[in-house]
């Protein structure tokens, strides 16, 4: 192993990694105008974690029914007969997984596949991605929105709170980046 | 002025809409592939911190200066409210899960939208940590923690420093370039030899250059402009308020305020605005002298939408101008108390019958018409007349008394 040289390439993509996507800047001013068209049209941002939690409290109500009554959280979306995926939030989700869709294919980047790290198989990374994916519907639901409702929208209205949970966010992913590069890398 | 409100059937094809560009700008930035989003971590491929800045200080610069002109009111603008140590926490642990699982949520619709597995596993993931949170937070310590830990409601870097948004918004953007030109200067240190980043074309020099004076420039013209006062804002909505005025739905009655006086299920603001020589000597139990001064520099400084107040002068056209200011407040309910107290001593002092009912204007000249045996204050009988009197002034009620429901805490819905 010594006497291998440093491989050119590493498990994740370089910089100018040639897939047909939009240089980030351009990617960026596109989405700020978005969550700009949000904030003006209905007067808030964007969400990515409402849809999520709303149907968690469909699921919840669904099998437990009743149980979002005498729950202070479930309530207000599912509690007295409340239908929790009747929401715009709701919608909004939709609406991602649709546009994502078309702009994934449009570029031809819908396929079935796996997208992980050399050094891990894809059970690891599967089993990897169940935990991330539970920490972060936790972490989202403490912090009251993600990356989209709280760092992107609440970080353009200038919130104190937003800033302090980006932070956060880069912080937690920053502090574990190292120990877990062989996820990635 | 923008924002709009919807039907809930438009709302949700306009959020649907929204949701649409939203995902396809997700997935053409690269963020449906957990590849690009772990690669920030290790610093030689900065495109997350590069798209989601960019678009912040975009929208930013945006909303800055179209509240300064008088397009955009931000009062209305829904600000996630800070619950600052559930949001650290939140924070950190989502940083963790960003790590292991290469997604937030947001990103792992676009990534399951695209057919890659580790995404459709991480939102199913998303779900399952959702559910999870049910009876974590019904545990009653972590229910205390999540709602009154660093609870500060709405919260803006402008409301914390007292400064105009524009200096702020103009700050970040100084931030945001340093940070940009850090991330630069960080991918070239540590990218390998044979993917070390190009010079730039002069085409694109161009172009960023373009665009940092553009955003400079529109944070500059916002700070000339100003964020708008309250006095700016009565004038942007003088028409509308004007309506709500003439039409009288606004004026409650003396029977009506009586009644919320021993209605102990509501919290009520009596706003007073005579001078305080009229105010020394009567005045209602529990008023509050605030000048119209007070009122266009921004007090009372809080607004709770459970609060009712009732604006008083000794006629109705002080308290008139009074009401539009507190009017334009976000979430202010407020109401004008019509004859004012010159119509409230007739009824309550005098004991006169057949005075005009709520909906007669009057056209007084807002001068006391009742004198007093010195500075009585609040130690008139007529300062809070009892319960019983409620009777003599039947009514119809127009204070609209809200219960606001708490937004489940959530993305921004």
């Amino acid at each position: 192993m010594a006497s291998q040289s440093m491989p050119e390439s590493r498990g994740l993509p370089a910089r100018n990694d040639p897939e047909g996507l939009w240089n980030p800047y351009v990617a960026g001013v596109a989405l700020g105008l978005v969550l700009f068209a949000a904030f003006f049209i209905t007067g808030s941002g964007l969400g990515g974690s409402a849809g999520f939690a709303r149907l968690a409290a469909f699921i919840q109500a669904a099998v437990a029914p009743g149980s979002a009554d005498t729950s202070a959280y479930l309530a207000p979306m599912a509690g007295g007969g409340r239908n929790p995926l009747d929401n715009n939030m709701v919608w909004m989700t939709l609406g991602v997984i649709a546009g994502g869709f078309t702009s994934g294919w449009l570029g031809g980047r819908v396929k079935v596949e796996t997208l992980k790290g050399r050094q891990i198989d894809r059970r690891t990374r599967w089993a990897m991605a169940l935990l991330g994916g539970i920490l972060m519907g936790l972490g989202a639901r403490f912090a009251r929105g993600c990356t989209s409702g709280q760092a992107l929208s609440g970080g353009a209205a200038l919130s104190v709170g937003s800033w302090a949970f980006m932070i956060m966010v880069f912080a937690g992913a920053y502090m574990l980046a190292y120990p877990l590069r062989k996820l990635w890398n | 002025m923008a924002p709009f409100s919807f039907s809930p059937a438009t709302a949700n094809v306009v959020a649907a809409l929204i949701g649409f560009c939203f995902g396809f700008v997700l997935e053409r930035g690269g963020f449906g592939n957990a590849r690009n989003l772990a690669a920030q971590f290790y610093l030689y491929n900065m495109r997350v911190l590069k798209v989601m800045f960019t678009a912040i200080i975009t929208a930013m610069v945006l909303i800055c200066l179209a509240s300064a002109l008088g397009l955009l009111d931000f009062e209305l603008l829904y600000v996630p409210p800070t619950h600052l140590w559930p949001g650290i926490l939140g924070g950190l642990i989502l940083g963790v899960g960003f790590i292991v699982g290469g997604y937030c949520p947001g990103t792992s619709l676009v990534s399951m939208a695209t057919l890659k597995t580790d995404g459709t596993i991480f939102a199913l993931g998303v779900v399952a940590g959702s559910l999870l949170f049910g009876p974590i937070v019904a545990i009653p310590a972590v229910w205390n923690f999540w709602n009154n830990s660093g609870d500060l409601g709405r919260l803006t870097w402008a409301d914390v420093l007292g400064i105009d948004a524009g200096w702020i918004v103009l700050a970040v953007l100084v931030m945001a370039f340093g940070a940009f030109a850090a991330a630069e200067v960080c991918e070239r240190i540590f990218s390998r030899p044979s993917e070390r980043p190009t010079a730039l074309a002069p085409k694109a020099r161009l172009a960023r250059r373009a665009g940092v004076g553009l955003a400079i420039g529109m944070a500059l013209a916002a700070i000339a402009a100003g964020q708008p006062t309250i006095d700016r804002r009565v004038d942007w909505q003088r028409e509308s308020l004007d309506a709500r005025l003439a039409s009288r739905q606004v004026h409650i009655d003396p029977g009506e305020l009586l009644d919320l006086m021993h209605n102990n299920q509501i919290q009520l603001v009596l706003v007073d605005v005579r001078d305080e020589s009229d105010f020394n000597r009567f005045h209602l139990a529990d008023a509050r002298n605030i000048t119209l001064e007070d009122l266009a520099a921004g007090k009372p400084k809080e607004i709770d939408p459970k609060e009712i107040f009732v604006v008083m002068s000794n006629d109705e056209a002080r308290a008139e101008q009074a009401w539009k200011r507190l009017a334009v407040r976000r979430g202010a309910n407020a109401y004008v108390l019509a004859g004012g107290l010159n119509r409230w001593l007739d009824v309550f002092a005098d004991n006169k019958a057949n005075l005009p009912g709520p909906d007669s204007p009057v056209a007084g000249d807002d001068t006391p018409r009742h004198s007093f045996d010195g500075a009585l204050g609040a130690r008139h009988a007529a300062s809070r007349p009892s319960p019983q009197r409620i009777a003599e002034r039947p009514f119809q009620s127009k204070v609209k008394i809200l219960t606001p429901v708490k937004a489940p805490g959530g993305g921004c819905g």
